[in-house]
């Protein structure tokens, strides 16, 4: 392992990927052993801590999506407001359960900005992280509209009270591509809330959402929600 | 189109996706002779316009009641030449081009969109068009991992948009009537099931090169990781994981669609899965260029799907009474006598159409169910991918058809569905 991963620190995209190839394959055979993942994981988190190219961190990134348990949020937590790195490193931490992940990505929320920014409140609304509705919240006025309309939707994805809270009053206010994005978002907790049996509250925001300055789609979703929920009867 | 007609639509549009009525009435008034008139035309545009979405473009170019007024594409080449296609058929030179999708959907003109993209690129402009209120058909696979299939049938629902996927197999004479000969027991009790589809191949490690002149590479990495350009661009990304699952996913599409059909399985999904591929070790391909995996379901039938090598292309249903197989062009059964059976009036008689796009034209008009409606096709990929994750884990994966999960197996659901390149997001 300790040869291959060398060739992982001085991998470059167009040479051969043979060795990265071996370190899937052990990662696929020691599937089930935590013992194994464990130390494989240690290894690779060691390639993150070197001065490997780009690609290989890539690579790094993408098996610590598969393997990677609390012990890598720290150094995946460090790229998370890098223009190269957040991606690679929500690629793992989006699929890494459990709440030191989300704490990473909570704590990057506040210093990232531009693309990773919106990488960050992306990731933390496909975690359903309850922990960043309210942050989230704040977010959907901010004048970059592609973070704001981000927010909307994480916090669609989420659809906790918090959530529901937010986006009943961004709802009213919210402007330009943001408002669809929003409405879209509340109408998603609307059905959230219905699948959960609060038929009653489902009802209000279905209702809300029918008004006439609606936009025609919302109106039908909003529509087909009361139909749907049995509310109108 | 004035505002009192859009007016008009858009309030039965609105009522006919929530109860289900046709909302494009007829108004031959309106229309000269040999024209369609203004209220029963679908404003249409295309997203996508490669191969795929060219030939989608003029299948529908070809049908009187749609009219053509925009294109999207990455690459220029493709969009130019799609719009002089356009253009032509329209005998002026106002079909509008865009590099950014969302625009396209933003016009406010349109009825319904048609979708070719590769497929990492598939679930966010559906759900976009979808959430615009826009119909939608839709290039197979259905999507690029079961998470935005997922989301991207709760957002067909949400708006009550039709939705067809082009699997266009279930408009084809031979593939009904297998169907319908299996789902009316003529093969007795299905027992198993064979789905063969075509084989791969890798190559070598392609150099970093220039992005060819007029492909916005960002734009066509879209929500899939940052890579350098290496050449491969229209048709070869289907051999990269980050883009598709190969052969596999391309053609399950298809013929398992097929299966399920005749199985009556098209809303749900196996129970058990469990198999192995063979994967390129080098170059820039990564898809598994042979497979093989087995998918029980919950009556106990297993379905064995595998690249050609292993098992015939085409799907093939085995019963306590006899076989039927089908592939394009063909249909057999044994005992042959199968074939001449007729379904009686009191039998199942599956949903018929033999024009696919037709069939969504049609459907966009009553509000009808398509052929080929977004579960369907949602289910039908769910097996490649799920085939795919069975792959890459090696191990015997449990799978809940209703929660879309799998049961004690936490890496298998963390392949479930997989991280976006910021700022995209669904």
């Amino acid at each position: 392992m300790e040869e291959l991963l060398e060739k992982v620190k001085t991998y470059d995209w167009g040479q051969s990927r043979a060795a990265l190839t071996e370190i899937t394959e052990a990662i696929k055979k020691a599937h089930g052993n935590k013992e194994e993942t464990a130390k494989i994981e240690k290894d690779l988190l060691g390639v993150l801590d070197s001065d490997a190219k780009r690609a290989g961190k890539q690579f790094v990134c993408r098996q610590l999506s598969i393997i990677g348990t609390d012990a890598s949020v720290p150094a995946l937590g460090k790229m998370l407001t890098g223009e190269e790195t957040s991606d690679m490193a929500r690629y793992a931490l989006e699929r890494i359960p459990g709440s030191a992940a989300d704490e990473a990505l909570l704590g990057a929320l506040g210093k990232a900005t531009g693309k990773p920014k919106v990488g960050i409140v992306n990731t933390l609304g496909q975690r359903k992280c309850s922990k960043a509705s309210g942050p989230l919240a704040g977010l959907m006025g901010d004048s970059d509209e592609t973070l704001a309309a981000a927010a909307a939707a994480a916090l669609g994805e989420i659809a906790d009270s918090v959530a529901c809270e937010a986006l009943a009053k961004a709802a009213g206010t919210a402007k330009g591509k943001v408002r669809l994005r929003v409405l879209d978002a509340y109408l998603k907790c609307a059905d959230a809330m219905s699948k959960s049996g609060k038929k009653t509250e489902a009802r209000a925001i279905y209702t809300a959402l029918q008004k006439g300055d609606m936009p025609t789609p919302i109106r039908t979703a909003a529509l087909r929600g009361v139909i749907g929920s049995g509310a109108s009867r | 189109m004035n505002r009192l007609e859009v007016n008009r639509r858009g309030f039965l549009r609105m009522a006919g996706a929530a109860v289900g009525f046709p909302y494009l009435v007829s108004s031959s008034a309106l229309g000269g002779a040999g024209s369609t008139a203004a209220s029963e035309r679908i404003v249409m545009g295309s997203i996508g316009v490669g191969g795929m979405g060219t030939g989608d473009m003029q299948g529908f170019l070809s049908k009187k009641e749609v009219q053509y007024v925009a294109v999207c594409d990455v690459d220029k080449g493709h969009r130019d030449s799609a719009k002089d296609i356009v253009d032509k058929k329209n005998g002026n030179r106002d079909c509008a081009t865009y590099l950014d999708f969302r625009e396209l959907i933003g016009r406010g003109d349109l009825n319904a969109v048609a979708l070719a993209l590769p497929d990492h690129w598939h679930s966010i402009p559906a759900i976009a068009a979808a959430r615009a209120g826009l119909d939608i058909h839709a290039q197979k696979p259905f999507a690029r991992t079961i998470r935005e299939g997922r989301a991207m049938c709760e957002a067909v629902e949400r708006y009550g948009i039709v939705w067809e996927t082009g699997s266009q197999q279930r408009s084809e004479g031979n593939f009904h009537r297998a169907c319908e000969l299996v789902r009316n027991g003529r093969i007795g009790k299905i027992e198993r099931v064979e789905v063969g589809l075509p084989t791969g191949s890798g190559t070598g490690n392609n150099p970093v090169q220039e992005v060819p002149p007029g492909v916005d590479w960002d734009w066509w990495l879209g929500p899939a990781p940052w890579l350098p350009y290496r050449g491969v661009l229209h048709g070869d990304w289907r051999w990269i994981m980050d883009y598709s699952g190969g052969q596999l996913t391309d053609w399950a599409g298809h013929h398992i669609d097929i299966a399920h059909w005749g199985m009556d399985t098209e809303r749900t999904g196996p129970v058990e899965i469990e198999g192995s591929g063979v994967y390129p070790k080098d170059g820039i391909y990564d898809v598994p260029t042979e497979y093989k995996f087995t998918c029980k379901y919950a009556n106990g039938v297993v379905m064995t799907v595998a690249n050609n090598k292993q098992i015939p292309q085409g799907t093939k249903w085995y019963g306590d009474k006899g076989s039927v197989y089908v592939r394009r062009g063909h249909l057999e059964a044994e005992p042959a006598s199968i074939l001449n059976e007729v379904i009686g009036p009191d039998e199942v008689h599956l949903y018929e159409s033999r024009d696919h796009k037709q069939n969504f034209l049609d459907c966009v008009k009553s509000r009808k169910e398509t052929i080929a409606p977004a579960e369907v096709g949602h289910r039908s990929i769910s097996v490649g991918l799920l085939g795919e994750i069975a792959m890459r884990t090696e191990t015997k994966l449990k799978w809940d058809p209703e929660k879309e999960v799998f049961l004690d197996n936490d890496v298998a659901n963390r392949l479930l569905g997989r991280s976006m390149r910021a700022p995209w997001h669904l």
